[in-house]
């Protein structure tokens, strides 16, 4: 990182924003003088109102740390000691810094979860981290951030590893939390949606510098540098796609110039009357919960409930849900990686549950499957030549010859260079790893492909690029995808058609533009409703939320699943017939914000 | 969960990692080149000259017997470190097997690991004079009865590798393209586990040395007629007060060589470990 510099005026929120590398967690680091001081070097100037922070002696700084300057990073999950209760954990920063008696930390605690809203705060306050989910925990670490009134507040990605209607809430309390507490708040975070919601202004950085510093409005309609122009064109925007029937291509960009071409819609891949590739009917997968002595089955995990879907040859599929909601069992258990317990998953007429193992593996090639992490999907003791042949010679389709010549063209296909063949995966960049990924994916010359969450770890312009090679593929051969996903804008980037899952079940399943368009399930309209739209315009509008946390899909042991009915909305988008529950909470935000 | 078990490039060597392995090098050259750097035979007697304190033409004294103690000692060190890599490599590779099958399967699991449950509850070094004792003196039974009490430890470490491996997503992604269960222990898993296991290796090649010396000590260890560092020291305890020449040397051999030994294996889980990350 290099020479950086900007201000946070009193009462504002000023958004750092940059790829993965480009130094933003850094400068929070170095405000804070938390860097390893043995590895790195400060220098320049940091001002807390006018006081320099670079030369105060390490006790000042310990002091100024919480009681000035509070923060909140990306994981709740580990930022809370699992063994000490809540309660205790927030006393404990008031009885250190504020100096409070025991007693009085104790109401204080209740008044601060009480203000990061966290519904029965007295009773909760005894409580594990455990019990806590993460939006939850979230909320604790915005509370124990608060507890010393501090004048700057410095969220690390706050929100990234929250789901989308957790995420909304989140951003929601911090600009009310804002208001109320008078603070400053420096936001770090990778994602423009999110800038766009929250932040005054917006500092871009690129490679360890500042490219752009500027009000955010500014940023967002007319950016200046190139690189926030191509940054800009890679962020999906949520209903940028209307009136459109198939996917588009994102925007490429040049770093250099910032010129950018005009991104046309895919040809029309779909083999309306072919048979589909994909036929699912009623598949089910349950988890048992066994504990106690004799382990008996205490609950199950109702995983995927009776879910039925149909993939055309060269269509794309879209699984969208939040965390928990079964769409990543859903895709495994289509390749049989998990056991389904009941329903039937026909490919190319052949039902895939009635198969042995070895007759499975032969009729699997057709369907393959790429991973969120491709990091973690490749051997990393297996050179991408090797890893890319596998399937070839484990089905014994080629031979090493052949199998040569075959990686080279597979990498070519996927926009990479046939002489890496010799490197290992760690000597590449996240976005060409996932190019390896599907390269291998692609070696078997399947007619699906399952990509789960393939394009979520990636930076934002390499989602962008990936996206763009899955496209094409998918137009010259006619690839079918299964894409899951929780990215709504992405997802309406590129599908054919949606299926939105909730606690195990697909509450609505229809053409893409019907589902973004013309949501019915309440569930729908409130997962679009939570995504944050890169607009800074659209910020304004004030989005009634409901406070209310995913459920779980963990149910007794004596559970009977209700039986479900679709209705048909229009042709091919269908929507289930929700439980009155639904209606009672959902009136008044459908009422305020009819999506997009 | 991040899992990386790779050797880290640019990582630089540490100093003690360096210096225990240049001196464990120097041992196992100096020991191999006994015979041309001393042309003393270790087994020859000179009643004579028993007993006698470092001279000219004994370097390190003599024993009991008059034997030369340099020489035995340097012969002796082929015999102690043999011992020590021999065991750690039988241990190693039993151990991995017996891991990777454990965590492979279900049935396999549960017999495999309450049999190795049942010898961990025997100690070590008793179990291994117990079958040094009951298969008599000689390299090979020290070697084997060093390397059985091992096998547990071993088979633990692979198993619980096998069942974090088994997890990750690079082998979900294995079995979705076809791989069977084969491929993917010995393709998949057995590479990624090496690294942890060779480190462990490292520690058993340490442990060996040392009870053999234990072994020698109570009498069921290397027969006589060839010397090791332990029998050195086991023959010479008796005369330990009027010639402690003796058992200094070896002794401060096997001590040195086994802390030596044991640097190199902290040094290499240091530099395998994913959670030790330098600052870039």
């Amino acid at each position: 990182m290099n020479d950086v510099s900007f201000e946070i005026g009193a009462r504002e929120t000023v958004a750092v924003v940059g790829e993965s590398g480009s130094g933003k967690s850094v400068t929070a680091l170095s405000i804070m003088r938390l860097n390893p001081e043995r590895s790195s070097e400060i220098k320049g100037s940091i001002k807390l109102e006018g006081k320099e922070l670079l030369t105060l002696p390490d006790a000042e700084m310990r002091r100024i740390r919480g009681n000035e300057i509070a923060m909140i990073f990306q994981e709740p999950m580990t930022s809370l000691n699992p063994v000490l209760t809540i309660g205790f954990q927030i006393a404990e920063a008031l009885i250190l810094h504020r100096g409070l008696s025991r007693s009085e930390a104790e109401i204080e605690s209740v008044r601060l979860l009480d203000k990061v809203r966290i519904p029965a705060a007295k009773a909760r306050l005894h409580e594990y981290p455990d019990r806590f989910s993460g939006g939850m925990r979230q909320r604790v670490m915005i509370a124990m951030a608060l507890a010393c009134q501090p004048k700057l507040l410095i969220a690390d990605e706050p929100t990234t590893a929250l789901d989308v209607t957790i995420q909304a809430q989140i951003l929601e309390l911090m600009k009310e939390l804002q208001e109320e507490e008078g603070m400053s708040v420096l936001f770090i975070t990778h994602d423009m949606g999110v800038v766009a919601e929250i932040a005054d202004r917006t500092v871009v950085m690129y490679n360890g510098q500042v490219v752009e510093a500027a009000p955010t409005e500014d940023i967002f309609h007319s950016p200046d540098h190139p690189y926030t122009r191509s940054l800009l064109s890679a962020v999906p925007k949520l209903g940028s796609m209307k009136g459109r029937r198939r996917p588009m291509r994102f925007p490429v960009v040049d770093r250099a110039t910032g010129q950018s071409d005009v991104p046309a819609e895919v040809p029309d891949t779909i083999r309306e009357p072919e048979r589909p590739v994909l036929e699912v009917a009623g598949l089910t997968k349950r988890f048992e919960i066994r504990s106690g002595l004799f382990s008996s089955v205490k609950g199950r995990v109702y995983a995927v409930e009776n879910i039925s879907f149909s993939v055309k040859s060269g269509e794309t599929l879209a699984l969208v849900g939040e965390s928990g909601c079964g769409k990543s069992t859903t895709g495994r258990a289509l390749m049989r990686l998990t056991e389904p317990l009941s329903g039937s998953i026909l490919l190319d007429g052949v039902d895939l549950l009635k198969l042995s193992q070895s007759e499975l593996r032969k009729q699997r090639n057709r369907m393959q499957m790429i991973f969120q992490d491709p990091f973690a999907s490749l051997n990393p003791r297996m050179n991408v030549g090797t890893a890319i042949v596998e399937p070839l010679l484990i089905n014994n389709l080629a031979s090493r010859s052949e199998a040569r010549d075959k990686v080279a063209d597979l990498l070519q296909r996927v926009g990479l260079s046939p002489d890496m063949v010799n490197r290992f995966p760690h000597e590449f960049s996240g976005g060409q790893r996932q190019r390896i990924c599907i390269a291998r994916a692609l070696a078997l010359e399947p007619r699906l492909i399952i990509a789960d969450e393939a394009v979520s770890a990636l930076d934002v312009s390499v989602k962008a690029q990936v996206v763009n090679l899955m496209l094409d593929l998918q137009a010259r051969m006619g690839l079918a995808y299964l894409f899951i996903s929780h990215d709504m804008a992405v997802v309406e980037r590129v599908s054919h058609r949606v299926a939105v899952m909730y606690l195990g079940e697909i509450v609505e399943i229809g053409p893409r533009e019907a589902i973004f368009q013309n949501p019915q399930h309440p569930y729908t309209k409130r997962l679009l409703a939570a995504v944050p739209i890169a607009d800074p315009a659209r910020r304004l509008q004030k989005r009634p939320l409901n406070n209310d946390e995913i459920k779980s899909p963990i149910r007794p042991a004596d559970y009977i699943p209700p039986v479900r009915q679709y209705r048909e909305v229009s042709s091919g988008h269908a929507v289930m017939i929700w439980d009155p529950e639904w209606e009672k909470k959902e009136a008044p935000a459908v009422a305020a914000r009819r999506c997009c | 969960m991040t899992f990386s078990l790779s050797w880290r490039k640019n990582r630089p060597v540490s100093t003690p990692l360096l210096v225990a392995s240049i001196f464990v090098l120097v041992v196992v050259f100096v020991s191999f080149l006994a015979p041309i750097l001393t042309s003393v035979d270790p087994l020859s007697m000179t009643p004579d000259a028993r007993l006698k304190p470092p001279s000219y033409s004994h370097l390190l004294g003599t024993d009991m017997f008059g034997r030369d103690i340099l020489a035995r000692v340097l012969y002796g060190g082929q015999i102690s470190l043999v011992i020590g890599l021999a065991t750690a490599a039988l241990a190693t590779t039993i151990g991995t097997i017996l891991g990777l099958v454990a965590g492979a399967g279900q049935l396999s699991d549960k017999i495999l690991m309450r049999i190795m449950d049942g010898m961990m509850a025997i100690p070590g070094i008793l179990l291994a004079i117990a079958l040094a004792t009951i298969f008599g003196g000689g390299v090979l039974t020290v070697i084997v009865a060093l390397a059985i009490p091992e096998v547990p430890g071993v088979a633990r470490l692979a198993r619980s590798l096998t069942l974090t491996l088994r997890e990750q997503v690079f082998v979900e992604a294995a079995r979705s393209y076809g791989a069977g269960p084969l491929r993917v222990l010995f393709k998949y898993i057995l590479p990624n586990a090496l690294a942890p296991i060779a480190v462990q290796a490292t520690y058993i090649c340490g442990v060996a040395i040392l009870y053999e010396a234990y072994l020698s000590f109570v009498g069921v260890g290397v027969p006589p007629e060839h010397p090791s560092w332990g029998n050195i020291v086991a023959e010479g305890r008796s005369f330990a007060l009027i010639a402690p020449h003796m058992i200094l040397y070896p002794s401060v051999l096997i001590a040195v060589v086994v802390l030596a030994i044991n640097l190199i294996g902290d040094g290499a889980r240091d530099m395998l470990d994913p959670r030790f990350t330098l600052p870039d």
